[in-house]
């Protein structure tokens, strides 16, 4: 049995994947704007990748379209549903999950209780996705009763991954989800949101270009908060993505 | 040996009802962060509803309502305190979080607020709760040093309500969403959890205890208006030294410092042993200023 098996069963118990539109979307820190007039579609089953140098803009979008940030102007759509004003509870329990920067596990929750918390989103029920997740990242299982806070950055991180896969997103946002991480764990984690095309709608912000562009079949490209950039990965003129991210 | 017994007795029950008042706390203040100035107020709003009830048994049952009000006094005082907290926080507070000066200052209007009211409904003079006939008494260890069965009940409340709120907290999906949120409000929020709705419901848990917190210091005195502004300062302090949102350090925070006080009044004056209490606390928070109980991880 393939490592990704899992998440090919996990994928079949989807009902299907969400389709994601931002219209005009301007996101402000007070009077501050830091995301500007933002539109991009991912298509249903679509892999997203939101690409630009740090403070681009590129995670405040991503907070808006889960809510925890509201919008200044435009809008959000999930499957053609305005969720602009939906609390970001609401969104998840729609179907988006969420993998934020920098891991955002609960530290002192263990292991498995912070992969109940991802349960929320569909009403608590385990219907094998747990079995799925450890079938995923066995290291989880071995350490679930551990406190998440002791766990190496690595480990962290498949734990943010299987928490957000637990809730059966049909949207899944992931926010660097290799940042800092050592590149073994790279690699598993690279080939579980490889193996999740097709199966999910998955929005990326990726700092490994190359993944990145493998992996996408779409990619925005971001700076100063705004789009200036966008297309299939192959379309994208080389010498103008490398500038945009300063390569 | 007796006066050891008796102050080391002395000391675990003013310890016990210092948790109980500051357990709610522990939730209020140490896991949401806000500076709740009326928690006080919540106890005397229990400590009123053990009066009420007290009223309302003997008028209904005559002398054996006296007996057997105050079973029904500490949950219904739990249900009152609570659901008036839960209107607090989201009336008032929930517009507050993040600004805990305003948060202190808006609190303490409604605690002012609360006790003007307590004086218009009962009058300004303190009223008086009856003991029941099965909590009179006391185990006779020797002559000179007696239990009271007042204080051997509070001790079990006090535990019955730590042993509540652990179970609560650490094995309940309700507790875990509770420590999720605290831990990481952002995510638990974009995870499924309805944060605003576990706030309302920590809140008025927290109320809810200083309600029971209530009950049981109507047992030991009067009832008044200010009866719980006299507790207040000290279960901050219970909280601060424990190690903020950490209910182990709570509870040895307040056993600490009742038997503390009560060592230190025992071989100087009453106000010297509180001062005393209180710069050995500040000195202790100088070496750690985390508290009892401080957090690890990565």
């Amino acid at each position: 049995m393939s490592i990704l098996s899992p998440i090919r069963a996990m994928a079949a118990r989807i009902e299907g994947a969400a389709g994601l539109e931002t219209h005009g979307l301007s996101i402000a820190y007070g009077h501050s704007v830091v995301v500007r007039d933002v539109s991009i579609s991912a298509a249903s089953g679509q892999v997203v990748c939101i690409l630009g140098r740090n403070g681009a803009g590129k995670t405040t979008l991503f907070k808006s379209i889960i809510g925890v940030m509201g919008a200044h102007t435009g809008s959000v759509q999930l499957d053609g549903r305005d969720v602009t004003r939906t609390a970001p509870y609401q969104r998840a329990r729609a179907g988006v999950g969420y993998v934020p920067q920098g891991r955002g596990i609960f530290p002192r929750l263990s292991v498995f209780e912070n992969l109940q918390t991802g349960l929320e989103a569909i009403g608590g029920a385990d219907t094998g996705q747990l079995d799925e997740v450890y079938g995923l990242f066995p290291a989880l299982k071995e350490m679930a009763g551990r406190q998440a806070g002791v766990l190496s950055g690595g480990q962290q991180q498949q734990l943010a991954i299987g928490r957000a896969l637990m809730g059966r997103p049909r949207l899944l946002l992931l926010d660097e989800p290799t940042e800092g991480i050592q590149p073994n764990i790279v690699e598993e984690i690279e080939a579980v949101i490889g193996s999740l095309k097709g199966t999910m709608t998955v929005l990326l912000v990726e700092q490994f270009l190359g993944f990145a562009l493998a992996n996408a079949d779409q990619c925005y490209v971001m700076e100063h908060g705004s789009i200036v950039l966008s297309g299939k990965p192959t379309e994208l003129p080389e010498a103008r993505l490398h500038e945009a991210l300063a390569i | 040996m007796d006066i050891v017994l008796s102050q080391l007795f002395n000391g675990l029950s003013y310890g016990s009802i210092l948790l109980l008042v500051a357990v709610g706390l522990a939730f209020s203040f140490g896991l949401m962060n806000v500076i709740n100035m009326a928690h006080g107020e919540f106890i005397m709003v229990g400590a009123y509803t053990a009066y009420v009830l007290e009223q309302v048994f003997t008028g209904a049952l005559g002398p054996a309502g006296a007996s057997i009000y105050f079973v029904a006094a500490i949950p219904v005082a739990f249900v009152i305190a609570g659901i008036m907290g839960m209107i607090l926080e989201r009336t008032l507070i929930r517009r507050l979080y993040g600004r805990p000066l305003d948060t202190l200052l808006a609190t303490w209007g409604v605690s002012l607020l609360l006790q003007q009211g307590a004086r218009s409904l009962f009058g300004a003079q303190n009223v008086q709760v009856t003991v029941p006939n099965w909590l009179r008494g006391g185990i006779d260890v020797s002559g000179q040093f007696t239990m009271p069965y007042s204080r051997l009940f509070i001790l079990v409340l006090v535990t019955a309500c730590v042993a509540g709120v652990y179970y609560y907290i650490g094995k309940t999906a309700a507790g875990r969403r509770m420590r999720a949120v605290m831990q990481n409000r952002e995510v638990a929020n974009a995870l499924g959890v309805d944060a605003p709705r576990v706030d309302m419901l920590t809140f008025g848990l927290a109320s809810g205890l200083a309600g029971i917190a209530g009950c049981a210091l109507a047992l030991l005195g009067s009832v008044g208006p200010t009866l719980g502004t006299k507790w207040i300062v000290d279960a901050f302090l219970v909280v601060i030294l424990g190690g903020i949102g950490q209910l182990v350090g709570t509870i040895v925070a307040a056993l600490s410092i009742g038997w503390g006080n009560v060592i230190l009044e025992f071989f100087s004056t009453a106000a010297l042993g509180k001062v005393l209490v209180f710069l050995i606390v500040i000195a202790f928070l100088q070496f750690r200023p985390a508290g009892i109980v401080s957090r690890r991880g990565r």
